[in-house]
Order: structure tokens, then C-alpha cells, then sequence
């Protein structure tokens, strides 16, 4: 494709062109008739009317006087034209007898229109007496009509008819369903958002009927979600979630995901009998809150590897962000997704992944904790920080699941040989209580770990060999120099640091991808 | 006396909708019933929040993906968002290289906008009177045949544009797209770069004016103006703070730029917009319009080679562009699995997995995925392209993607094809679906048929996105959907050399 020179005369072919355009809002072509249905001008002339670029009065006066039937895309384009005298004439007009091509329009202009004031001024006061009026087999649509205004008198009637079907179908099941025809009410009824209509769709959903009719309304109960009262909603939609309709429980599990404080919900549903493609759905929805691990660190910051890829592997389990904190460095920096994950999941958690309760435990722990909270404060800004909730979990030291494991993974270590445990030298009653205590669990008496350079001295009577245990998760000054720097007995095997040791990885890996 | 302000330029005055942000949770909680029709219907697009008046309550987000292109991580993202809407969420791929969710709540998009964020997506300023989504090569970067790469060119205008002094209140939406092959076929935007040499140099020629619309169908055509691949965002720039100050605000179906040219004259736009860029300190050279664009689009689907050794893309036809969450996801898995996670999106609405290597092609042609996404679909539904449909829109008279895909389904089963037909369906006259670009080009209306009223189409035939390119012209005012099958096996024997199969039941 070329062109041979900058050419004023461009490609351009008028292939729908309309004669009904209008320049400055002035017609350029007086309004003799509307185009008939099918006719290629009369998509063009509503598009006008829609626009307010038609004279209104003489197709009113047609409509009336049934010179131009009316038609639901010519209705469509009024809803938005025409005054309240207009519409009460076209009312009382045979143009108002028959519901159906209202109901089009309607379903097709009033979702955007009927917020609109002079929209409502002109429509809903008539069309409230017109549905009262008319015969009653057609008021029905018209109350269709009519729900797309969100008022309360339109809200009574629908509430109203709602509850008339809800119990027909309860007490005369074998007479034929009005519900079926009445489906779109129940989401209309949800757009209403009025609080006093939470229990009557709620329990539409939750009562035994026809599927169609339970599904519509627990779609009024999605549309109006945050107007219902959470007390009400959740417990309800804990049921649905447990529905045998994979449809409804399947939503109704979207929708617990969506409203506050339902992942707790949602945790509590996990391990239900379900069917399995809602089971898997509840596993998608289900969130874990971003995780603050805090480890001791080495000098200068450091974080041996061994933590770090702990962390890579839970975030990729929990879906979550995994944050390392040393405590010997500055905070990591949590970024916009980490705060992201945080606001879904409803909070942070933070993991002290400390074995002893040492100074650290004691003192650094709550200053960390109100750092996370100002961090938050300044991410997210007071109020949403203030729904965020931070988790802290016990030292890893104190966990009672902890002790058993290393009761059991150290005699297997030992394999039947002498072994001791070597721990940080502590300061501190609640130290050496906690000491004791591990003393108990493990069968025999920690030993304060030596001074650097200094050698480890046994115990009188332990053996020739054995092994110890420098009770640490990851690789630390204390086990190097025992280790490397040969202060350890030749003939007493260094136990490497305990995540080195698959069980203890994997009990960690388990435990911290289950917390919330 | 100035002309009072039409409704939507007082809403567009009053607030812009970039500000409301910030208040988009408060407005979820609020319920979006209470919200006034224009923050509704307007200013909520500027968040790439659409209300749909065909499922109030359901909202459509449109993103902005520059240049088609989008990664494993973002597509999992909008699966997710999709997937908790359950039945109700749907996307469809756009005519321009872009995706729209379906079926989310207002309560859906705080977290959705954050979480979109998070991985590098934006839907900002995607709707309404802004400059949508830019396009460019599909096959940028990878392309073997490329004049250049577009890709980072069109990150620029973007970034460029939705700065802080960015346009904020255009008159109208406005296109802008980058070609960077000889198959570029862009004349349809409002503002196309397309690649020309110039004394030597590799860079661009300025076409302007480009659009479709109930009243008229333009081409682009010559600016008269050249331009380096670097000068192109503050270019961009500066025809849209013009097209901002001075297009038409009174008429909204005649305010796109082409009046503006009209108004103006060629010559006259040209000098109003070199002095624009004057400010922003650019200055242009003079050309001739000729440019380096000289056939159709390749539909690139199927195992096509990579310029990098070894490397292949994947072409799979979305049939009407119509993705559901666990499509998406199984998508981002298979780019993932199989490729770099890259994944384009092309105008035809089909999507292509970038950077697989040779060894990965036979399990990537293996994956199940491809059942429903083939990368050798039949000769009309490769290049079938399709608006939205009055499933989701209330402009539209028909169901198009439906329509479409059953339709095409239908003449493939029945007709062999030398070569592929492209097919474009758009339900009313705002032709979003781009009939006029067709080589066969359906247009949604109503028809007499047996005394009803019926779904119809409008035929146009001869759209031409070649050397010489042609807009499609009227063929048929009404052809009833029950028949169109058949009308459209005969034209397709008739013109375009298509075979009745024999062993059709």
C-alpha cells in the first residue's frame, strides 16, 4: 500500500450515512414518520429520539392514537424523553395495554435510566398506579417494569409478591409454580438493597423449591451483597456453601469470599463433605495472610540460605507473600503486593522462628509488631490498616509440636549414641525455666555453648563418642566453630543445623503453610 | 453565547473520573445503585469500569494491554478475578489486541484493581472519550519479516499519555496504533505510525482519521508528516492536547479527529498540530505519505518460527475471542509450561504463545488446551472477528459471538475453502466489530420474515486490507438469521471459490 503523495481527496466510502444527524442540535430534516421495523432509517431516528433530537409530540399522539404500534426499541428510546404528562397519556393509551414490549424496553433502557431524577419524576409515580390498575394477569410484568426504579414502595411490592409466591410454593406445591415466571423479581428485589429483605432471599435460597427460583435469589443476594447485614448473610451463606446444587454452593462460596470476615468462614468449611468441584473452588478462595518469618540472622545482616529458600518454597505453597526478617538487619521492605495480599486475607502473620526465649523473644518481638502496624499505617493509610489484623504466633521454641519433633528426630540423629545439646548461654529466670523445661523433654541437661575459641568441655562420663546438637535451625558462629574450628571432641559427631535435617524442613514447610 | 454543555461534557467537567480512585471501595460499599447516573455510566470508565445496563449489578473491566502483549502472572491474575464470578464471568479478546472481564460486582473491583496493579496491569482510561488501548505488531520482537519492534514504542505513547498532564477530557475516544511489519494494516485508527523510510531512515509516516461509526466510515490518510520512532509519544501527545482544545463538543457523532481534519482542512490540521508539537519542543519532517505497508494481516496462527533461532510462536484461534477463567488459566499453565509465560493478543481476537522452543512444540501441540483453541482452525473461523453481542450489549440487535460461531461452524461443515475468508460481525450500525474491514462483513438489524419481526443481518461485501485497501459496501439490507447459512454458502461458492463438501448429511 502506498500513497503517491499527500493526498486531500481520502479513502472514505459513506456506507451508512443517516439523514437524521443534526448540526448545532437542530434537526436537517423535519420528522414526517417513523421508519418501520426493519426499515434501515429507523435505527438512525431512534438513535435521534434517544438523543433528544426528534420532536416527541407527534409520535406520542401516533402511539396514542395506535397509528404507530408500540414497539419495544421505540419505547426504549422514550424512557429517557418524555415528561410525566407524556407518560400518563401513553398509559392511558391501548399503548399501555399489553406489558411485553414495556418489559424489553425496560430491561433494555432503565438499568442507566432509572437513576436518573427527571427520569423518575416523569415514570414512577404513573407506573405505580398503572400496575395497580391493570388486569391481574399482567401485573406481574408490570412490576418488572416498575422494580427497575429503586424505591421503597416499589421494593414493599416486590417484597410483597415475593413472599406471596415463597409460600405458595411451600404450602400448595402441587399447584402450578408461579415462581418460574416470577424469577427476574429476585434479583430486582437485591438491587433494592433495603436491609429488611436480607432474610426473605436468604431463605428463597436456602428453602427447598426450584433450583431456578433458589439461584435467583441468591443472584439478589450477590447484587445487593454489601447492604445485607453480616450477621444474617454469613451464617446463611455457609449453608448454601454446603448445598447438594454444585451451582448454588459453588457461588455461594464466591460470595463468602467476597464479604468481611468470611475467609474465616470459608477456613471453616475446608474439609467438608462437598462436591468436589465446589471443594476445589473453596480451595481457590480460600487466602493466606502474607507471612513475617523472624529469624536471628548473622552478622551484618546476613540471612543464611537455608531460610531463604524456606521462604520461596511457603510462598509458593500458601500463594502468599513470605517475608524474612533478621533481626540483626533493618525491616524488608513489603511491597504493594504484600499489602495487596494483606487487605484480601484481612491481616499479616508473624512467625517468630526463634528457639530460645532469650532477649530477643522478650524485648525485639512487640517492637517488631508495632513496626508492622506503623509500616501498614503508612501503606495503606489509617483507616484500612485498622482492619488489618497482625498475627503473632509463639517463639517456634515454645511450640509443644516442636518439642516432640526434636525429641524424636535427635534420638534418631543419635542412632543409640551419647548425644548432647548445646544452646546460646541465656540470662534470666524465665530463660532458665524455659531451659529447664527443654531439659525435661529432651532427657538430659542443655549445655551453655562454650566462649568463642574456647573447646567444648563434656560432661564427666558421657563416652568417647557421640554426637551434639548446636541447637540452632540454620548455620551459626556456635556450630562453625565447634565444627571447623575443631573445638568440638574429634571423636563426637556436629549434628549440621537442624533445617539441614529433612524432617525438621518438612514439619516447618507443613506447619506454616496451614496458618491462616 | 457559548452552546450550553451536552450531559456527558458536564459530567466529564465536573469530576474527573480518575478521581474517584481512591473512593472506589466506599462507593462498592455504598452499592452501585447509589451511585448517580454519571458517575455510573461515565466516570467509572476512566477506571476501565463499565456499568452494563443488559446485567446492572455485573460490571465489565477493560484493561490496557500496549501492543496485545501479556504474561502468565497477569492472565492468572484475571483468571482468578474471573473465576469468582463463577458462571457469570466471561472475557472476551478485543479488536484491539485488548481483554474485558465480565460478570464482576462493584465490590469485586478494589481488590481487583489492586491486584491487577500488583502485577503490572492497568484498565485506566480505557473507555469513554480517552486514548484506548494501542496497538501494534502482534508479532513485535519475534516477527522474522519486522520493519522494527513496536513494542517499546507503544509502552512510551502510553506512558507518555497517561501521565499526570496527559489528556484527561478528549471530545471523543480516540485510537492510536503502531505498525511495524508490511502486513500493518492500521488505516482504521484515528492516529497510525506507519513504518517509512525518509533520505534512508527507518521511521514513520503520520496517517490521521481513521474511524468506523453509525455515520461514517473513514480511512486513514497521509499527515504529511514523518517522524523517528522516538519522537512518537510526545507526537501522540500533542495531536491529542490539539484534538482535547479544539475538536467538537456540541455533536458527538461529529467529533471524531477526521471532522476536526475536515474543519480544519489537511493543511490547515497540520500546521495546528506541528505547532502543538512546537511546545513540546518536536519538530517533524515533511513526507510523502508513501510507507512500507503493502498487504493483509497474516493471521499468525500456528507453529510459526521465532527471528530467534530455535524459538517458535504458537497461534491458537479463540473462536469469537470468547475466554472463560478456566480457559484463561489453562492459558497462562501452557505459556508457562511451554514457552517464557508470554502471550499476545492480536486484533483478530485470537491469542499466540511467544518463545517456545523447538523441543517443547510437539507437547505444547499435545496439551488439551488445543482442542478447543486449535492452531489450524478451518478458513473462516481463523479470521472470524466479532463485536460483543447483545448478550452483554444494548446497542446490539443480535447475538453476534453466537451467531457467529455457530454460523461459521456450520458453513465449514458443509463447504471446503481454498483460503482463508475473513468475516466480521458487529451487532448495530456503531460497527465496533469492524464489518467494513470484512471480506464478508454482518452487520445486526431486523427483518420481515413469514410476517415477524426477526433477527437480521446486513451483508457487506469487498473489505480489503491489501495493497489497495477498501472499505466493504451494502450487499444486503436484511438477510433473516434463520436463512443466512444458506445465503452465506452460496456466496461463498459464488465468490469465493468455496467447494460443497459431498459428504454432508
Amino acid at each position: 500500500m502506498s500513497a503517491e503523495v499527500v493526498s486531500p481527496s481520502p479513502v472514505r466510502v459513506e456506507v451508512a450515512g443517516s439523514p437524521w444527524t443534526v448540526e448545532g442540535g437542530k434537526l436537517q430534516r423535519e420528522f414526517m414518520s417513523l421508519a418501520a421495523p426493519g426499515e434501515s432509517d429507523r435505527w438512525h431516528q431512534l438513535q435521534a429520539l434517544q438523543r433528544g433530537h426528534l420532536p416527541l409530540e407527534p409520535l406520542i399522539v401516533q402511539l396514542v392514537n395506535g397509528a404507530v404500534s408500540p414497539q419495544a426499541d421505540l419505547l426504549a428510546a422514550l424512557w429517557g424523553q418524555i415528561d410525566r404528562a407524556g407518560v400518563e397519556r401513553l398509559l392511558a393509551s391501548a399503548a399501555g395495554a399489553d406489558p411485553r414490549p414495556w418489559l424489553e424496553a425496560a430491561r433494555q433502557e432503565l438499568p442507566r435510566l432509572a437513576l436518573q431524577p427527571r427520569v423518575i419524576a416523569a415514570w414512577l409515580d404513573p407506573l405505580l398506579v398503572h400496575q395497580t390498575q391493570v388486569d391481574p394477569s399482567q401485573q406481574l410484568c408490570w412490576l418488572e417494569v416498575l422494580a427497575h426504579f429503586q424505591d421503597p414502595r416499589v421494593a414493599q411490592r416486590l417484597r410483597r409478591r415475593v413472599l406471596e409466591l415463597s409460600r405458595q410454593g411451600s404450602t400448595a406445591p402441587a399447584r402450578p409454580d408461579g415462581r418460574v415466571a416470577a424469577l427476574p423479581l429476585l434479583p430486582l428485589l437485591g438491587r433494592q438493597r433495603q436491609r429488611q429483605d436480607a432474610p426473605l432471599l436468604l431463605q428463597c435460597s436456602l428453602d427447598p423449591g426450584p433450583l431456578p427460583w433458589r439461584r435467583a435469589a441468591l443472584e439478589g443476594v450477590a447484587l445487593g451483597l454489601s447492604a445485607w447485614p453480616l450477621p444474617l448473610l454469613i451464617p446463611a451463606l455457609e449453608r448454601l456453601a454446603e448445598d447438594l446444587s454444585p451451582a448454588l454452593a459453588a457461588q455461594a462460596v464466591d460470595l463468602l469470599a467476597r464479604v468481611p470476615g468470611g475467609q474465616r468462614s470459608l477456613r471453616q468449611l475446608d474439609g467438608r463433605r462437598m462436591e468436589p468441584s465446589v471443594a476445589a473452588r473453596l480451595q481457590r478462595r480460600l487466602l493466606c495472610t502474607p507471612l513475617v518469618l523472624v529469624v536471628h540472622g548473622r552478622q551484618g545482616g546476613e540471612i543464611p540460605l537455608v531460610f531463604t529458600d524456606l521462604a520461596q518454597q511457603l510462598a509458593q505453597r500458601r500463594r502468599a507473600p513470605v517475608l524474612l526478617q533478621a533481626l540483626t538487619a533493618e525491616a524488608p521492605m513489603a511491597d504493594a503486593n504484600f499489602w495487596h495480599q494483606a487487605q484480601r486475607a484481612g491481616g499479616l502473620t508473624m512467625v517468630p522462628l526463634l528457639l530460645l526465649p532469650g532477649e530477643h523473644v522478650r524485648r525485639d518481638l512487640p517492637a517488631l509488631a508495632l513496626a508492622w502496624r506503623s509500616a501498614a499505617k503508612a501503606a495503606l493509610g489509617e483507616s484500612a490498616a485498622s482492619r488489618l489484623s497482625l498475627r503473632r504466633h509463639p517463639f517456634l521454641g515454645s511450640w509443644p509440636t516442636w518439642h516432640a519433633l526434636l525429641v524424636e528426630k535427635l534420638e534418631h540423629a543419635a542412632a543409640g549414641r551419647p548425644w548432647i545439646w548445646l544452646h546460646h548461654p541465656l540470662q534470666g529466670r524465665l530463660a532458665q525455666r524455659y531451659l529447664q523445661h527443654l531439659a525435661r523433654v529432651l532427657g538430659r541437661v542443655g549445655l551453655a555453648a562454650p566462649e568463642p575459641g574456647q573447646p567444648l568441655e563434656l560432661p564427666e562420663g558421657v563416652g568417647a563418642t557421640g554426637l551434639v546438637v548446636p541447637l540452632g535451625l540454620a548455620p551459626s558462629r556456635m556450630a562453625e566453630s565447634l565444627n571447623m574450628g575443631g573445638l568440638a571432641p574429634c571423636t563426637w559427631e556436629v549434628l549440621p543445623p537442624l533445617l539441614d535435617l529433612p524432617g525438621v524442613r518438612t514439619f516447618l514447610l507443613d506447619r506454616l503453610e496451614a496458618l491462616a | 453565547m457559548a452552546a450550553a454543555l451536552s450531559k456527558i461534557e458536564q459530567a466529564k467537567a465536573e469530576l474527573c473520573g480518575l478521581e474517584l480512585a481512591p473512593r472506589l471501595a466506599e462507593l462498592a460499599a455504598q452499592g452501585w445503585d447509589s451511585l448517580d447516573e454519571a458517575t455510573l455510566t461515565i466516570r467509572l470508565k476512566w477506571l476501565g469500569i463499565f456499568f452494563r445496563p443488559v446485567t446492572p449489578g455485573r460490571f465489565m473491566v477493560r484493561l490496557r494491554l500496549p501492543n496485545g502483549v501479556i504474561h502468565a502472572d497477569q492472565l492468572a491474575v484475571l483468571a482468578d478475578a474471573l473465576d469468582r464470578c463463577g458462571e457469570w464471568g466471561s472475557a472476551d479478546i478485543t479488536t484491539r489486541q485488548n481483554l474485558q472481564l465480565r460478570g464482576l460486582l462493584l465490590e469485586d473491583m478494589p481488590p481487583l484493581l489492586t491486584a491487577m496493579e500488583a502485577v503490572g496491569l492497568t484498565s485506566r482510561q480505557s473507555g469513554h472519550d480517552n486514548p484506548r488501548n494501542i496497538t501494534g505488531n502482534p508479532f513485535a520482537g519475534i516477527d522474522p519479516e519486522e520493519l522494527l519492534d513496536t513494542r517499546p514504542l507503544v509502552e512510551a505513547i502510553q506512558q507518555r499519555l497517561l501521565a499526570a498532564d496527559g489528556p484527561r477530557n478528549l471530545p471523543r475516544k480516540f485510537n492510536i496504533a503502531v505498525g511495524g511489519a508490511p502486513d500493518s494494516f492500521l488505516l482504521h485508527n484515528d492516529l497510525a505510525f506507519l513504518p517509512a523510510e525518509c533520505q534512508g531512515v527507518l521511521g514513520f509516516t503520520v496517517m490521521v482519521g481513521g474511524f468506523f461509526s453509525a455515520q461514517r466510515n473513514a480511512l486513514a490518510i497521509p499527515l504529511g508528516l514523518w517522524l523517528r520512532g522516538e519522537q512518537l509519544p510526545a507526537f501522540s501527545l500533542a495531536v491529542l492536547r490539539h484534538f482535547e482544545r479544539c475538536g467538537n463538543r456540541q455533536a458527538r457523532n461529529k467529533s471524531r479527529v477526521m471532522y476536526l481534519v475536515d474543519e480544519l482542512g489537511l493543511e490547515g490540521y497540520r500546521e495546528a498540530v506541528l505547532a502543538e508539537f512546537a511546545t513540546l519542543g518536536g519538530e517533524a519532517s515533511s513526507h510523502d505519505g508513501q510507507h512500507l505497508v503493502t498487504r493483509a494481516p497474516r493471521s499468525g496462527l500456528g507453529v510459526q518460527p521465532q527471528k530467534q533461532p530455535g524459538l517458535h510462536w504458537v497461534g491458537l484461534s479463540v473462536p469469537v475471542g470468547r475466554l472463560d477463567a478456566a480457559a484463561m488459566a489453562e492459558l497462562a499453565a501452557v505459556a508457562r509450561r511451554h514457552g517464557n509465560g508470554e502471550l499476545r493478543f492480536t486484533e483478530a481476537q485470537n491469542v499466540l504463545i511467544a518463545n517456545v522452543p523447538a523441543d517443547r512444540l510437539e507437547a505444547l501441540l499435545a496439551e488439551p488446551l488445543l482442542q478447543r483453541f486449535s492452531p489450524t482452525p478451518g478458513a473462516l473461523m481463523a479470521e472470524a472477528v466479532s463485536c460483543t453481542g447483545n448478550r452483554y450489549c444494548s446497542f446490539a440487535l443480535i447475538p453476534t459471538k453466537t451467531t457467529a460461531q455457530a454460523v461459521v461452524e456450520e458453513l465449514e461443515r458443509r463447504l471446503e475453502l481454498p483460503h482463508a475468508v475473513s468475516t466480521h460481525w458487529t451487532g448495530c450500525p456503531n460497527a465496533c466489530g469492524q464489518p467494513y474491514m470484512g471480506e464478508i462483513g454482518l452487520m445486526g438489524t431486523k427483518a420481515r420474515h413469514e410476517g415477524q419481526m426477526v433477527e437480521a443481518v446486513k451483508l457487506f461485501l469487498g473489505g480489503d486490507m491489501g495493497a489497495d485497501p477498501q472499505l466493504a459496501e451494502l450487499h444486503d439490507k436484511g438477510v433473516p438469521l434463520v436463512q443466512l447459512v444458506q445465503v452465506l454458502e452460496n456466496l461463498l461458492v459464488e465468490r469465493f471459490g468455496a467447494r460443497r463438501r459431498t459428504n454432508v448429511g
